[in-house]
Formats: C-alpha cells, structure tokens, sequence
C-alpha cells in the first residue's frame, strides 16, 4: 500500500525532562486513510504530531511524509502539505475579521488576490461558516472557532490534517460540529485526504479507519476501532475511555456477575443481557 | 451555607441603548452542603450568576441571601468582600492564573489577600496543598514546571486555601486525559464529605452531572427553566434533546434495555446503579 507516512525508529526527549517523549518509535499510514491517536495526557501523542510537521526535531530515527524526509531543507514543502488543528481555538487566530483570518495561510503562500477571493468563501461555505465571514472571531463560540481554523486549513489544500485534540474543549454541540465537518470533508476527498485526529474523545475515535494506541513514547496498540475496544480494562489500565458497553461488563464484573470477555458492542450487550434474563 | 436568590434581574448595561437583561426573575435556593449542578448553554446566563455568587456583581434587582448576608443592588463592598470570602471560584482553566515563585507562595496569596499573617497563610497553604494530593516535593518548584494536571491543582488549592463553605467549579476539568477527569470529580467529591462544602458545578458534562451532583438548576436564555434532582432531569430524554443536552450514556442503555422487556427502575441516571440494578434482576430472575 502507499503510505503517505512512514515514522521509522524515532525518540524524543524534551530538554527540560528526564524520559524520552518517544521512544523508537516506528509507525506507517496509508494515504486516505483516517487514523485516530489515543493515550493519555504526556503519552506522547502531541509530540509525534509537532515531529511530523518538524516543530520539533527527532533526536533519532526518520520521518517520511509523502515521500520527503522531514528535515530542515524540506521542511516548508512537508509543512505545505500537512494543516493543524490545535486544542485551544483561542490560540489559533490571527485575523481582524473571520475572513481575513482564513486569508492568512494563503497570504502566507503567495496565492494572488483573485484566487484568495474564491478560495476563502469556498472553504468557509465547507465548514457552514460563510455567515461569519465579516465577523470577528472573539465573538465566535469554541465550536465555530474550531471551524473557521478548519477552514483555513482547507483553503490551502493540504493531502494530510491533524487535529491535536481539536474538539477537547469544546462542549458537545461545538464537538459534533467540527467532527461532522471534518466527516463531510473527508467523505469527499477521499483518497485525496490523509486525517490523523490525536484524541481522548471515544467517539470520534470510533470514527477512524485504525486506532493507534500510544504509551510513554511507544505504539501499544493498534487495530480497527472494533479490535481496540475489545480490550477494554487495558484502555482503561492506560488512562483511556471505553465505549459505554465496555464501562457497563466492568461495573458488572465488579459486582461478581458473569460477563463475556470478547468485545460486545452495545447492541450486542443488550442482547446477552436480554437473553441471560430469559434463560433465568 | 445555604444562598437563596429572590426574583434576581441583572441587566447589562442598565440605562444604555445597549441595555441586556442576562437573567430574568430568578428564585431559587441551593441547601447547605448539596453539589448543585449548573446547567446550560453558552449565553444561557450561567456565567453572570458564578459572578453574582462570588460578589463581583450585584443584581439589578432582587436579592441574593448567604445566612446572614443579604446582597441586593445597594449592598457596600465590604459586605460584597466579606461574602467572598465564603466562596471559592475555580475558574475555567484555572492555572493560567498561576503567577508566584514558588507553589506554596502561589497558594499563600489567597489567605494573605484577605489578611491572614503569612505563618497562618503557609499552614493553610499547606493543609489546601495536602487537600489536593500535591505530594511535598513539588511545594518548592516553581508552579510552571509542573504537569497540566498538577499545575490545576495548585490552582485549585489556592481557592481551598480560603477555606470557603461554598466551592464553585466553572468546568473544572476541561482539557483533562480520562484518568484526570476522573482523579479530578473524585477529589471534589472527597472534599465536599470531608470540607462539608457547598458545591455548585458548571458543566457541560451530563456524565459527571449523573455521577456527581444531587440537586441540577438547568438555565435556558437567562430564565430558570428547571430546578430538580439529576434522576427527575434525565428522566425526560425528549425535552433535554429538545435543550440541545446531552443524555447520560447509562440512561439510553436502559431505555434499550426497557425496550427489549427488562423492567428497571426509571430513577437510574449512572453507570454503577444501572450495574446494580441488573445483577439485583438477574439474582431476583434466579430465584424466580
């Protein structure tokens, strides 16, 4: 398969710390394929994301990202072709207005003025932000802010996005919004689109093709999203979420009631139960 | 410390072209030692009663009641000061408020600030520090060099420092990993036992809300809407996604379950009574 990235034995360790961040790690995605990162807060997650765009720089170990290596001669042609969602939409702004924000990065690369004006409108009107364009964006609830940053990510065309725990702050609607723009992108791109969303949210890690579970500096895990949550207590001996069924055999096993071990979705689970009531 | 509001107005802007009523005709009472939960949209109003609560405003109309102090739009600032003092606000994101050299300075300003010499202010520091699980190597160290998860704690025991009867958290564990939601709703409810605190918690977080609180006032546009026990809220699926709010997982799960014939009780808003009720069933089922 064509692998839009390849991270090959890489470690990491912060200056100020003691551990390495990462630690020979070693991980490939196919391109168009929608990979979710989980594990919990200092796991290594965030710095695997700021690597790939060379914010930071491997210690050792190489990354290929559509077939160039991360490094400081290519890093403006890498960086051009991957776009960011942070966690906090109050860091990300930069323009007076919605508009002019979504304007920036492709002020940035050089893009005429005509183009610019085809091109905001279009990828605002992506997000359903298109009301907004003359707004400014400290009036903008956390949901829509998410959305105008997506937004200037799809202006520049990127073939891979990163949302660094994009929907983390957000509360459930602003959550649903920007994982539904971002479905709705995805949906019609395609193969054209590479997403790699990094995240504690159980739902929208379910939306992936593949999970990858990330511990101290290290790939624990990986599979569909199915194969992950069939091991539930061990996401949870991680630090991470399970799926409400997976909560629910735990709370039961607890109480010395009998439950299946292999994953149960939760139709599945309502079944079991349904038929261990009948039998009785 | 019980707080009563009676019919509360507050009006942005009062005598402006610019004039915003914020919150219309409130009344109600949150009782002594319950862990109220706050509940709304943005701009539904929650954030000018956390204001009102903890002095920074008075209502335009109406009056607020904290036992003996009564709080009304003529009320002076040194009332306003010595009510402040009852209350700790743990804001959103509290640890950007982290300033001092040193954790326990951090957590000494708090006392200080409302006269406490600094040998008391340092035992209280202290007591708060060990209230929030800081283990003693970090009181030293600059606040800045510590994890998020801790740094909020600091944060947090520098309101606790004040020793307040009323806690109030503005979505205390937003940007927390799973584990830290957790450790975090944990220690509250730890606290509101031994600290016999009023906890009044602004949320978006059905789960926790189903988990945590006992008594929920739910806002909508500045008026109260509904004021019932978590159980009485969550009973009615139809209306809170009609509110545009979430509906705890374990209550869609057991209205699957009472659809396939499993009779359980209606009151089950969380994950643990839904597993209790269950093996309760199957055991009754076993017998039968």
């Amino acid at each position: 398969m064509n692998n839009i990235i390849e991270v090959k034995n890489i470690s990491y360790q912060y200056p100020s710390s003691e551990t390495k961040a990462l630690d020979n790690l070693s991980l490939s995605i196919a391109k168009g394929e929608w990979v979710a990162i989980i594990g919990h807060n200092g796991s290594g997650k965030s710095t695997l994301a700021k690597l790939l765009n060379y914010l930071l720089v491997a210690d050792e170990g190489e990354i290929i990202v559509d077939g160039q290596v991360v490094n400081e001669a290519n890093m403006w042609q890498v960086r051009n072709k991957i776009g960011m969602v942070f966690q906090n939409p109050e860091n990300q702004f930069v323009g007076a207005t919605v508009a002019d924000d979504v304007a920036f990065g492709l002020e940035n690369r050089g893009i005429d003025r005509a183009e610019m004006l085809k091109l905001v409108p279009a990828a605002l009107k992506e997000v359903q932000m298109d009301a907004f364009a003359d707004r400014e964006p400290t009036h903008l609830s956390g949901g829509q802010k998410q959305r105008v940053a997506l937004a200037g990510i799809i202006a520049v065309a990127p073939k891979i996005i990163i949302l660094d725990e994009a929907t983390a702050m957000l509360d459930p609607k602003g959550r649903q919004e920007v994982i539904a723009a971002i479905r709705k992108l995805k949906h019609q791109l395609g193969a054209e689109l590479t997403v790699l969303s990094i995240t504690h949210d159980i739902d929208e890690a379910a939306d992936a093709d593949r999970i990858i579970v990330i511990n101290d500096g290290q790939m624990v895990d990986e599979g569909t999203p199915a194969e992950i949550f069939s091991v539930g207590p061990r996401l949870l001996e991680l630090g991470l979420d399970v799926p409400f069924a997976e909560q629910l055999k735990a709370a039961l096993r607890q109480l010395n009631v009998p439950v299946p071990t292999e994953y149960l979705d939760e139709e599945r689970l309502v079944t079991w139960l349904w038929q261990l009531n009948s039998k009785m | 410390m019980a707080i009563e509001f009676k019919n509360v107005n507050y009006t942005y802007q009062v005598g402006t072209p610019f004039a915003n009523n914020a919150l219309t005709d409130l009344n109600f009472t949150i009782k002594p030692q319950s862990y109220t939960a706050l509940i709304g949209h943005t701009g539904s109003g929650k954030s000018t009663i956390l204001q009102l609560l903890d002095g920074l405003i008075k209502p335009t109309t109406g009056q607020i009641i904290f036992d003996e102090h009564v709080i009304d739009n003529k009320t002076s600032q040194k009332v306003l000061a010595k009510v402040r003092q009852h209350v700790g606000i743990v804001f959103q994101f509290p640890e950007s408020q982290l300033f001092e050299q040193t954790v326990l300075k951090d957590v000494m300003f708090g006392p200080q600030n409302f006269g406490k010499t600094a040998q008391e202010a340092q035992a209280l520091a202290e007591k708060a520090l060990r209230l929030v699980n800081l283990p003693e190597e970090h009181w030293q160290k600059s606040p800045f060099d510590l994890s998020g998860g801790q740094m909020r704690r600091v944060a947090i025991a520098g309101v606790l420092a004040i020793e307040p009867s009323i806690l109030i958290l503005d979505e205390p564990t937003a940007g927390l990993d799973p584990v830290g939601r957790k450790e975090m709703m944990q220690m509250f409810a730890q606290l509101q036992q031994q600290q016999n605190l009023t906890i009044i918690l602004v949320t978006h977080q059905m789960e926790d809300v189903a988990e945590y609180a006992d008594d929920v006032l739910v806002m909508v546009g500045g008026k109260l809407v509904k004021h019932a026990t978590p159980s009485a809220i969550f009973a009615d699926i139809a209306w809170l996604q009609a509110q545009q709010l979430d509906v705890p997982h374990a209550v869609l799960f057991k209205n699957k379950l009472q659809a396939q014939g499993l009779e359980l009780p209606t009151s089950i808003i969380n994950v643990e009574q839904l597993a209790q009720s269950l093996q309760q069933y199957l055991q009754k089922g076993d017998q039968g």
